[in-house]
């Protein structure tokens, strides 16, 4: 029996009831006050049997002390019995029912004939007992215990609803909770605009209290080139359908300009709508960091463009004097062609930044302009092997192309171009002697041609940072090997604007290879 | 080689001297210059070139608006143009083309400056 009321479910949903130790409610005191005058007894509870007591949370005609305490120990209850047994309690005379007849409310509540029915949730746990009491031997009828049970019944739907009005208060409390926590901007309104809720976030971004925005028309939040747009969402929201990505700026209440991107969600109910909930976030600083960098990115397009553009006047004439001075010094005057000659390689170097600094902004611009189609790169290996023969020649290295069957889906001169910086580079660090081998394979849809080679391999450190622009892997490679150190940057660009990727490794053994892989166009 | 009498529109002293000493030491033609865009059609009428160099980039105006007062005059409207352009992206490079005259992208080898020309318009002799 112990075990029933000590219950820990049924406890837990004792408390729930919010009835323990509470105030005396009007409900429950209207049925009991009815149980009375139906049956015709001094007394009707409603109690509640906790762990190691009863409460009583109505119980008109009860003598004191126990009507101002409200609760009895179990030592004077008959109403545990009720909730151990899940049954109804019927008693004539208690005095002659060998368990009840030591019980102590006979003698202190003047408990004599007594009539209870389990008080109990649609969940199934018996809270306590709907009980008559009577002070004297009594036998209780039928249409009396009918009455009791209705008037129980009515108790117990009281207790089902109080139980979910707790559990509506609980999941509000978890909501606003998490409502309040969420990064996210969350903001309710209305059909006709007005605001009906805003949580937390929303109020420390806009600078509103929910005070101050609970009825503001939502339409004077926002920003005026937005109404337009605000009021087509606003539109299909009405209607319906949700709105899963929208931007605008808001207005917040210093007047502050608040970038918000997010999405709206109607709430329907039988098929009307009745709520719009939109959550969003604050993109403002993204935005302007996107734009900055746009402009920083424009500017310094700009700026290569027209440093590239005003540096090929001076080197014109530059190149070209010394051009004319070569041709017209005598033929042996061996020091003034040895100085001319030194003066237009320096120009000649100069030439070769312009050049690709114009090549840097140009790929980056029109990657997208690349003219792919599917070619062998059996093919593109050996036109680059073409295109550098007379370096390789020159610093005795031998370029090998490993024969391959693959195709790759590329802007065929674009690609050699890569491929022609990348074993230039190859060449002017092998050793004479040395070997540059190019190789491709294909793995799924994505082509991969190497270019290794069996030079001084590439310090770790730099495998990545090679591909920034003006970056040497030794300082003095500028000047001895006639680099500007934008070829990777550029390469990277271009292989980037396929959609592959471009990287380079050091070798087991000596040297090191470039990979370039290109996946097809999807 | 016939001889030849080619107009330079720059507004660089510099150019216009090298586009000078390549022509007449390179091929011994005669260089009349100009740097004043505003004077270009004046020169063009008085010195009736065989062909004109045409800078793009004119400082207060451009190459292209003196084309079209070359090609608007019925004294020059006939003379073969080539822009001279540091400007070697292919858009713009065919732009300038598409307005009938030939390019001659910047820097140029002075020694074959009179070889570029004669290939641009087709020269043979």
């Amino acid at each position: 029996m112990n075990s029933v009321l000590t219950d820990a479910r049924r406890l837990t949903a004792l408390r729930r009831t919010g009835l323990l130790d509470a105030p005396p409610s009007a409900t429950f005191d209207r049925l009991t006050a009815l149980a009375t005058r139906l049956l015709g007894v001094p007394v009707a509870l409603v109690s509640l049997v906790d762990a190691d007591r009863q409460f009583f949370v109505s119980c008109p005609g009860l003598a004191d002390p126990w009507a101002t305490e409200r609760e009895a120990p179990h030592s004077h209850s008959f109403c545990q019995y009720v909730v151990a047994t899940g049954e109804p309690l019927v008693v004539e005379d208690a005095r002659e029912v060998d368990f009840l007849k030591s019980n102590l409310a006979i003698r202190d509540l003047g408990v004599i004939a007594y009539a209870g029915v389990p008080l109990r949730l649609s969940t199934g746990e018996v809270l306590g007992s709907f009980c008559a009491i009577a002070s004297e031997p009594r036998v209780w009828t039928g249409a009396e215990l009918e009455s009791l049970q209705t008037l129980a019944d009515a108790a117990m739907a009281e207790l089902d609803l109080r139980e979910t009005s707790m559990l509506l208060a609980e999941r509000e409390t978890q909501l606003r909770v998490l409502l309040d926590n969420s990064e996210e901007l969350v903001c309710s309104f209305g059909t006709s605009g007005e605001i009906v809720y805003v949580n937390r976030a929303w109020c420390e971004t806009m600078g509103y209290t929910p005070e101050e925005a609970a009825g503001l028309a939502v339409m004077t939040l926002i920003a005026p080139l937005f109404k337009a747009s605000f009021r087509q969402v606003v539109a299909q929201l009405l209607s319906g359908r949700s709105v899963d990505s929208y931007e605008a700026d808001l207005i917040a209440s210093d007047g502050r300009c608040v970038t918000c991107r997010g999405r709206a969600l109607p709430t329907m109910e039988q098929g009307i709508v009745t709520r719009i909930d939109v959550l969003f976030f604050d993109v403002t600083a993204a935005r302007a960091a996107e734009r900055a960098r746009q402009v920083a990115d424009r500017m310094k397009d700009e700026l290569i463009g027209i440093v590239s553009h005003e540096l090929r006047s001076p080197l014109t004439t530059i190149r070209g004097a010394l051009r004319l001075l070569d041709k017209l010094a005598a033929p042996d005057d061996t020091r003034t062609r040895q100085l001319t000659g030194m003066a237009t390689r320096g120009a000649d170097r100069l030439l070769r930044i312009v050049d690709d600094l114009l090549d840097i902004e140009r790929t980056e611009g029109e990657v997208a302009k690349l003219d792919r189609q599917v070619v062998g790169a059996d093919t593109l290996l050996h036109d680059t092997r073409d295109a550098v023969t007379s370096a390789a020649e020159e610093a005795q290295v031998e370029v090998i192309v490993a024969p391959t069957t693959v195709a790759v889906d590329a802007d065929a001169d674009r690609l050699i171009q890569v491929l022609v910086n990348l074993v230039g580079n190859a060449i002017k660090f092998t050793h004479a002697g040395g070997t540059v081998t190019l190789s491709a394979d294909r793995t799924g849809a994505t082509t991969t041609i190497h270019v290794r080679d069996t030079g001084r391999g590439i310090p770790p450190d730099m495998l990545e940072t090679i591909f920034a622009r003006f970056q040497q892997v030794m300082p003095e490679d500028a000047s001895v090997k006639h680099g500007a150190g934008l070829g990777l940057t550029i390469s990277r660009a271009i292989v980037g604007g396929h959609g592959g990727t471009i990287w380079a490794e050091n070798n087991d053994g000596p040297g090191s290879t470039f990979h370039v892989a290109i996946p097809d166009r999807a | 080689m016939t001889h030849r009498t080619i107009l330079i529109v720059d507004d660089e002293q510099d150019i216009r001297s090298l586009v000078s000493m390549s022509l007449e030491l390179g091929a011994g033609w005669t260089v009349v210059e100009e740097q004043n865009g505003d004077e270009a059609v004046e020169r063009a009428a008085a010195s009736q070139p065989d062909a004109i160099l045409l800078d793009v980039n004119l400082g207060v105006r451009d190459g292209q608006s003196v084309l079209a007062d070359l090609r608007r005059d019925a004294r020059t409207t006939a003379i073969p143009v080539i822009f001279l352009t540091g400007n070697v992206r292919p858009a713009e490079t065919s732009a300038l083309r598409a307005l009938g005259a030939g390019v001659l992208p910047k820097p140029f080898d002075p020694l074959e400056l009179a070889g570029l020309i004669m290939a641009e318009f087709g020269w043979t002799d």
